[in-house]
């Protein structure tokens, strides 16, 4: 699939954190034929190879999103579902949203009273995530039951948008589009690379897919490819010397600003570079940032010039890396 | 006629108040099918004419077509856009919402930005801005001060024949009054029935001030939507569960003796329906109509809706069936 459509695919996909099988299925099927090996680890994690050069170079992405899990049913005038966020999840955006609940996908809303039903005062105030529920139009604690089991996971209801030229728009897009670039880099070939991409399950959870071994073993260097909510969008993809207090290897970032990077001094979330560099034994890590807006709603912005930016950084850096090796250059 | 398309196809046509044209359009379709006159007056109100037997009376049966939303305000250096409200809006549903813009030559899609940070107060419409993904000149070439928004919605179907779209309030009314007037026109009604569809109800119940003074009825039966109970909002007063049938009003918004023959027939032909009390005005077009040209008796019927002015309202389609034959027995029985 052409990188964009498959980013649009991927976006209308679920898989929140936990159950990440849908995405991991559509993925696994893009990139098994460019692949020297496809293994899925204990995780879920995709570990996907491609080249026998002599550098080994690791590319990891998360593929999970945020969503929702079914805490229970409260009956009343018909019946709600309880819910508690998976992942970070912003209380303010979810008001007035559409989900799909369960391997079903039954449709449902998450909304507030009528504006003509609250006072003034209680509008000053944001909701919090306990005070919502999933409306599904169930008629009876029953009905909701037979629908839908606790323990279920909700997503937001994909609907992707384009906006003008160059935005797209969906939930999870963000995420879904640092996997569609790990696709294509694997549809590429690189002489002299060992070319390892990893798509990790919770990332949302806490970067938990990427603390397990990833083929870390006689790694030249790991690039996590992630998304940063305070960038602008449509200037490129941006390489942070520190995530959260993980300093990243600041010759490694050099050489991502090298092939067209952004700098920025620190992006405030915590990555996986931290994790990754102890499991490879000390392997220098960075991280790539593809700029979005409306961050852990249904409605991320991402936009097409910075995916294709990140994608062409990527591209190049491991190719030099393969001339390097070509040339007898230092591991 | 089923009542799930003809609300999919309402809902899907637009109109904010003061820019009815394309639900009136959808809505004109539909009438004059069934009518032997459709036209629009000054105010954008359709009407449609059903000749009774008799002509004795003039009966306008009425619901309002326009839906809140948004205009534009301000075009900003990025391409972003001010906005304000059109009718009542919750300001805490709006951080992340997508929306459609609706520009002279084309329908926009927009999304609006969603502050990233944890606030102690909910942002004001003044403070969001809607993402366009145009650059300023591109936005400013395809977009003008004052051009309308929408939420962006579809129809969905949920469980119980509960349905979820935007704009139900009121294409749920108007729904009901196409299928009262299908029912009406087949069984030849002895007065003449006027079937109006009214603008600007959002903005001070304008369009129905003078649909009624253009048609000047005897009678007035008016179909809106009523609050329908939520998890948040069932110890309010004056809230419905889904599916309990049409709501009738009884108070001063409405006619005492008629109201009450309309509950009487409703029990008559085991209607489903709900009564609801209102001390003082209704919130409905029920309330002008009676004042318009030299009074007119109205009586007025509900439909609960969950989510009300949301994208996300909820209703259920046995109460618009319910609605739309009380209704029809009420253009007899009145």
């Amino acid at each position: 699939m052409e990188l964009f459509d498959f980013i649009k695919t991927l976006s209308e996909t679920n898989g929140v954190s936990g159950l990440e099988a849908p995405v991991r299925e559509l993925i696994v099927s893009e990139i098994r034929q460019y692949c020297d090996s496809v293994k899925i680890d204990k995780a879920g994690n995709i570990i996907a190879q491609k080249g026998s050069g002599e550098k080994k170079i690791l590319v990891v992405c998360g593929m999970d999103e945020p969503g929702f899990i079914i805490s229970g049913v409260k009956s009343g005038c018909g019946a709600f579902l309880s819910f508690e966020p998976v992942g970070r999840i912003e209380a303010a955006s979810v008001i007035s949203e559409s989900v799909v609940v369960g391997e079903n996908h039954i449709p449902g809303v998450i909304s507030l009273k009528a504006v003509h039903l609250s006072k003034s005062e209680e509008r000053e105030k944001p909701a919090g995530l306990s005070e919502l529920y999933i409306d599904i139009g169930a008629g009876s604690e029953k009905e909701a039951e037979q629908a839908v089991m606790t323990g279920d996971y909700a997503a937001f209801k994909s609907r992707y948008r384009e906006l003008g030229e160059n935005a797209v728009c969906n939930k999870a897009i963000g995420l879904r589009a640092c996997c569609g670039v790990l696709a294509e880099l694997l549809k590429q070939e690189f002489g002299g690379v060992s070319l390892i991409c990893a798509f990790t399950v919770q990332r949302q959870t806490g970067g938990r897919g990427a603390r397990v071994d990833l083929e870390h073993e006689g790694l030249s260097a790991a690039v996590v490819l992630d998304t940063d909510h305070t960038q602008e969008l449509g200037k490129g993809a941006v390489a942070p010397f520190m995530s959260g207090e993980t300093a990243a290897d600041r010759e490694l970032v050099s050489r991502l600003l090298s092939f067209g990077a952004r700098p920025s001094a620190q992006k405030k979330d915590e990555s996986e570079i931290s994790s990754i560099s102890i499991k490879g034994g000390g392997v220098s890590a960075a991280e790539l940032d593809i700029p979005v807006k409306n961050s852990g709603t249904a409605s991320e912005i991402a936009d097409k010039r910075d995916v294709r930016a990140a994608y062409e950084i990527l591209f190049k850096f491991i190719k030099s890396a393969g001339e390097q090796a070509a040339a007898g250059g230092e591991k | 006629m089923e009542i799930k398309n003809i609300l999919e196809d309402l809902t899907n046509a637009r109109g904010v108040s003061g820019g009815e044209r394309g639900a009136a359009e959808a809505a004109a379709k539909y009438l004059s099918e069934i009518c032997e006159e459709t036209s629009v007056d000054k105010m954008g109100s359709v009407i449609g004419k059903i000749k009774g037997r008799s002509g004795k009376r003039r009966i306008m049966l009425e619901a309002h077509i326009d839906q809140v939303g948004f205009l534009v305000t301000e075009i900003d250096e990025n391409g972003c856009l001010s906005f304000g409200a059109v009718g009542g809006i919750d300001k805490r549903i709006l951080p992340g919402l997508r929306v459609r813009i609706l520009a002279e030559k084309s329908v926009l899609s927009g999304v609006i930005l969603s502050p990233q940070k944890v606030q102690d107060k909910t942002p004001d419409i003044k403070d969001l801005k809607i993402f366009t993904g145009l650059d300023e000149k591109q936005a400013k070439e395809q977009i003008r001060l004052g051009d309308l928004i929408v939420y962006d919605y579809e129809l969905t179907e949920l469980l119980s024949d509960n349905l979820c779209s935007g704009a139900m309030d009121n294409r749920a009314g108007m729904t009901a009054l196409i299928l009262a007037a299908e029912k009406i026109s087949k069984n030849r009604p002895e007065d003449d029935i006027y079937i109006v569809f009214s603008t600007q109800e959002e903005l001070g119940l304008r369009g129905a001030y003078t649909a009624a003074h253009v048609v000047d009825p005897d009678l007035a039966i008016v179909v809106d939507v009523t609050h329908g109970a939520t998890e948040d909002s069932k110890d309010s007063p004056a809230v419905f569960e889904l599916g309990c049938g049409a709501v009738v009003l009884r108070g001063p918004s409405v006619d005492y003796e008629k109201s009450l023959r309309l509950i009487k027939a409703a029990e008559k032909y085991n209607i489903p329906h709900e009564i609801e009390v209102a001390g003082g005005a209704s919130g409905t077009t029920a309330w002008a109509i009676q004042t318009a040209g030299s009074g007119v008796p109205a009586v007025l019927i509900s439909i609960p809706l969950r989510y009300m002015h949301t994208n996300v309202e909820v209703l259920n389609t046995n109460d618009i069936a319910a609605a739309a034959e009380l209704v029809y027995r009420g253009t007899e029985v009145l």
